[in-house]
């Protein structure tokens, strides 16, 4: 007590010699006082002198008091997130254990959200506004949060809390700098990383003793991060020997973790605070105390040579850094899980990760608007973080499939796109794209007829003809995103059908326990897929699909021979169809037994093999209807195509998706002007 | 003392993660130190606890690391979970949206850990039975269809608690001596597709695990 009145004293006098207020000086005298530690009664008062927060108190009045009263009783997000962490940001002081102190936390965070809902709310908030509360008055502890989260600790509390991150990179090189027998001796700077954060985000509050964690404080309202950047070094350098005898991460958490718990603060005239007990703090430890005094001026001296016009520069060259190690792990990550589901060689994939990613940003580039943007989110799971439109995709498609030579590829890839886009956002992650590309060129026979098929069912398939008859087979923009997200009635619907659309996960609120629980044995059928749980194709579809067929063979060395093929196949699968009918009768397995009524009305199988445009729209209008006519199996086509070698050697050509990638790398923005 | 001194044979790492406030925290310090604490901090970054059991013969060490549950804290979470060779994915049974979002922590989980992972699906607090909001029979079916080990748990009575860390310790266990016998036939096959300097910690017998410094 005598010390903390010889503390006030000296500040007083400082005041007297250096001027009070915002015209005080910064000399040395006055650093040498802070790092002594603040007077209990003077730190509010000097947190806001330091950090500015009582310019911006001063130049807004009554600007709190009506953020309280527009942000009180909204509900959000960051509402319900602070209400969550209300009692859990300082529980062991008892200025939080009653509803004085809740009530004053609540309402300061909430107006912090309000105001800035770039930030909204961010565990470490709520620690740092609970020390804030315990030295200021609510509105200067509200103005100080301002200081600290605009200012001081630019970019940390945002949705990918990159600040801290690079700060983190900061400390990183200042280790390098300062301690190198410990960066010899860590074979992986990343433990820095995991065991500092919370020295960062929380100022060292969440693992120091309160008493010694508010001297932490006050040297950062003063020097700002350089303060924190001093002290990590001092730590790391006090327990240096016992660091370099660890053998793993864990080890040197558990030492780190004994040192915090063994900080005291001798100077305090607060009892010492019950301490909840953070990791491994137990009564036996032997640790020999250290005084926060001695740290932090120990931390001041020894490194007093880093400036913080350094650590601004420093702070610029990590960011780049950072985000670049972000993208980085996301596209490790994304190539790792995707790897094992396709024959593309490393190389290759990675090579169509960069071209998937620049067409999402090309797309961020020229529209704002697109979904693409509304929808990206940092901190959702890394094949989520890229996802392209259809658009995006029909470029893409048109520069690497193996059958971007057909007539009508622009259906084709929008056929592709809707079978992927299962959710029907409208957007496809890398590993959907990766795995149809890599069916199409390193897929088995069956494979890629199995694709074809699906093409040319729903819920993939749409009739794309119907809006614009006049025009080519080549579709515009709006055509395009219109089609893209027609949402197909199940029809002909078997495995892939509405209720997977409408999956719970999407929907906010309350979920639908069957249909969640429906959905995950769907994902599980799907998996073992088999073709005989493929839903059978219609007429329509049909004549659709041998017109694709007829597009991907054109140009072929064998054209004339796979065109012969075609013919020969599609009549021997309408006579066979016709046959089975006739002995099965009315318990044949087509839908509906209108399909024999109906019968007497279906052109003949001749008419049909040359698809003319008079019979497509009859059998679209009646397709529209229900699909009552005849109907194939994938196993009938696929056994028919087997039969003919031509078909066998055309889908069994290898393709060089080398070759494309590069001329796609040169074509990419070229693609993107032309559409 | 030291936990470098104890006696073990096995180092598994093991990693707790779900939504903020299901209670992981608690569960730890429980397993750990049979204690709770009504007034726990929301963690910040990463915080870990050890300790060690014995499966069969084998004394083996979890090495349990902890995360802040808050989602924008995900972004950077990626050195935490390597290594692990198991997970507990923890939900609150009184509140529904947490168990909503296991379904999204999995995903986040197999995109950085092993694919070999042994995964627990672990529902908490079950000391509030009258206020529970997911069915114990729609949670123990999820499990079963995706392939995860389930058990409700509560951290504040102690129900389960044990049970949960050592069934999760001994299927790892398990695996691994599995893992052993086939790699000494083949002796290719290795328990992660890192580098051997980097693989998992479970193959390291009498040595700790994760990263050396």
């Amino acid at each position: 007590q005598l010390k903390e009145k010889m503390k006030e004293q000296s500040w007083n006098i400082l005041f007297v010699e250096r001027g009070h207020g915002v015209s005080m000086f910064r000399t040395k005298k006055t650093r040498d006082l802070v790092v002594r530690g603040i007077p209990e009664a003077l730190r509010g008062e000097l947190w806001l002198l330091f950090s500015g927060a009582v310019n911006d108190m001063a130049s807004n009045p009554g600007y709190y008091t009506e953020l309280v009263e527009k942000s009180l009783g909204t509900c959000t997000l960051a509402t319900d997130e602070i209400e969550r962490d209300l009692r859990r940001s300082l529980p062991e002081h008892p200025a939080f254990q009653s509803d004085t102190g809740i009530s004053a936390l609540r309402r300061v965070l909430t107006a912090y959200a309000y105001r800035n809902p770039q930030i909204g709310y961010c565990q470490a908030m709520n620690i740092l506004t609970s020390v804030l509360l315990l030295y200021a008055k609510e509105e200067e502890a509200f103005w100080l949060l301002v200081a600290v989260c605009e200012r001081m600790l630019p970019d940390y509390f945002n949705r990918r809390i990159i600040g801290a991150l690079v700060d983190q990179a900061v400390f990183e090189e200042l280790i390098r700098v300062h301690l190198p027998q410990l960066t010899d001796h860590m074979m992986d700077m990343t433990f820095f990383s995991s065991v500092s954060l919370s020295w960062f985000l929380t100022l060292f509050i969440s693992v120091l003793p309160i008493e010694s964690a508010v001297n932490v404080v006050d040297c950062f309202f003063y020097d700002g991060i350089k303060a924190i950047l001093q002290l990590g070094l001092a730590v790391l350098e006090y327990n240096m020997e016992k660091l370099l005898t660890c053998k793993d991460d864990a080890e040197a958490v558990t030492v780190l973790n004994r040192f915090f718990d063994s900080v005291t603060n001798k100077d305090s005239p607060l009892p010492p605070a019950v301490q909840q007990g953070s990791n491994l703090s137990d009564a036996k430890s032997d640790h020999p105390k250290v005084d926060i005094t001695d740290l932090i001026r120990e931390s001041n001296e020894r490194y007093s040579d880093i400036r913080y016009e350094d650590v601004e520069s420093m702070r610029c060259r990590n960011r780049l850094y950072v985000i670049q190690t972000l993208e980085a792990t996301t596209k490790q990550n994304v190539l790792r899980v995707v790897s094992q589901d396709v024959k593309f060689s490393p190389n290759d994939l990675d090579e169509l990760y960069e071209l998937f990613k620049k067409e999402h940003f090309l797309s961020c580039y020229w529209n704002v608007n697109s979904p693409v943007l509304q929808h990206h989110d940092a901190s959702l799971p890394y094949l989520e973080q890229y996802r392209i439109d259809c658009q995006q995709f029909r470029v893409l498609y048109h520069l690497l499939s193996p059958w971007s030579h057909c007539a009508n590829r622009d259906s084709i890839a929008l056929w592709t796109f809707r079978l992927m886009d299962e959710s029907s956002h409208g957007l496809i992650n890398f590993k959907q794209f990766a795995c149809v590309l890599d069916t199409m060129y390193n897929g088995s026979f069956t494979d890629k007829l199995k694709l074809l098929f699906k093409l040319h069912i729903p819920p993939a398939f749409t009739e794309v003809e119907s809006l614009s008859p006049s025009k080519g087979v080549d579709l515009s923009k709006e055509e395009l995103i219109h089609f893209s997200q027609l949402s197909v009635s199940s029809a002909g619907g078997g495995l892939e059908s509405a209720d997977l659309k409408s999956s719970p996960e999407k929907g906010k609120g309350k979920v639908d326990i069957q249909a969640y629980l429906k959905q995950w044995q769907d994902e599980l059928l799907k998996k073992e897929e088999n073709i005989k749980d493929l839903p059978r194709m219609n007429q329509a579809q049909f004549i659709q699909f041998s017109k694709t067929l007829y597009n991907l063979f054109h140009g072929d060395p064998e054209e004339e021979l796979l065109y012969r093929a075609i013919a020969v196949v599609t009549s021997l699968l309408l006579k066979m169809e016709e046959v089975g009918r006739r002995l099965q009768g009315p318990t044949s397995p087509v839908r509906s037994p209108v399909a024999i009524v109906e019968m007497s009305t279906e052109s003949s199988p001749k008419g049909q093999e040359d698809g003319s445009s008079e019979q497509i729209e009859g059998s679209q209008a009646q397709s529209s209807r229900g699909n009552h006519e005849w109907s194939f199996a994938f196993e009938q086509i696929l056994a028919s195509l087997l039969n003919e070698p031509a078909f066998v050697r055309f889908f069994e050509k290898p393709h060089d998706i080398k070759a494309r990638i590069e001329s796609a790398k040169n074509l990419q923005l070229k693609a993107r002007t032309r559409l | 003392m030291s936990s470098a001194e104890e006696d073990y044979n096995f180092v598994f790492k093991v990693v707790l993660i779900g939504e903020s406030g299901v209670g992981k925290t608690n569960l730890l310090s429980r397993f750990t130190r049979n204690e709770f604490n009504h007034d726990s901090r929301t963690t910040i970054g990463v915080e870990f606890s050890t300790r060690t059991i014995l499966v069969g013969n084998a004394a083996v060490k979890a090495q349990i690391w902890d995360t802040a549950g808050l989602e924008r804290y995900r972004a950077i979470t990626s050195a935490y979970y390597r290594g692990a060779v198991g997970a507990l994915v923890v939900f609150d049974i009184t509140k529904h949206q947490t168990y909503d979002v296991v379904d999204r922590w999995l995903k986040e989980l197999y995109d950085h850990a092993e694919a070999n992972i042994v995964v627990m699906l672990v529902g908490n607090k079950t000391d509030l039975a009258q206020a529970r909001e997911v069915p114990m029979e729609e949670a123990k079916m999820f499990a079963e269809n995706n392939g995860l080990l389930f058990v409700e748990t509560s951290a504040l009575d102690s129900t389960n608690v044990e049970q949960a860390f050592e069934t999760i310790l001994k299927e790892i266990f398990n695996k691994v001596q599995k893992q052993k016998q086939r790699s000494s036939q083949s002796s290719t096959v290795s328990l992660s597709s890192e580098s051997p300097e980097s693989t998992a910690p479970a193959q390291a017998e009498k040595r700790p695990c994760c990263v050396a410094i």
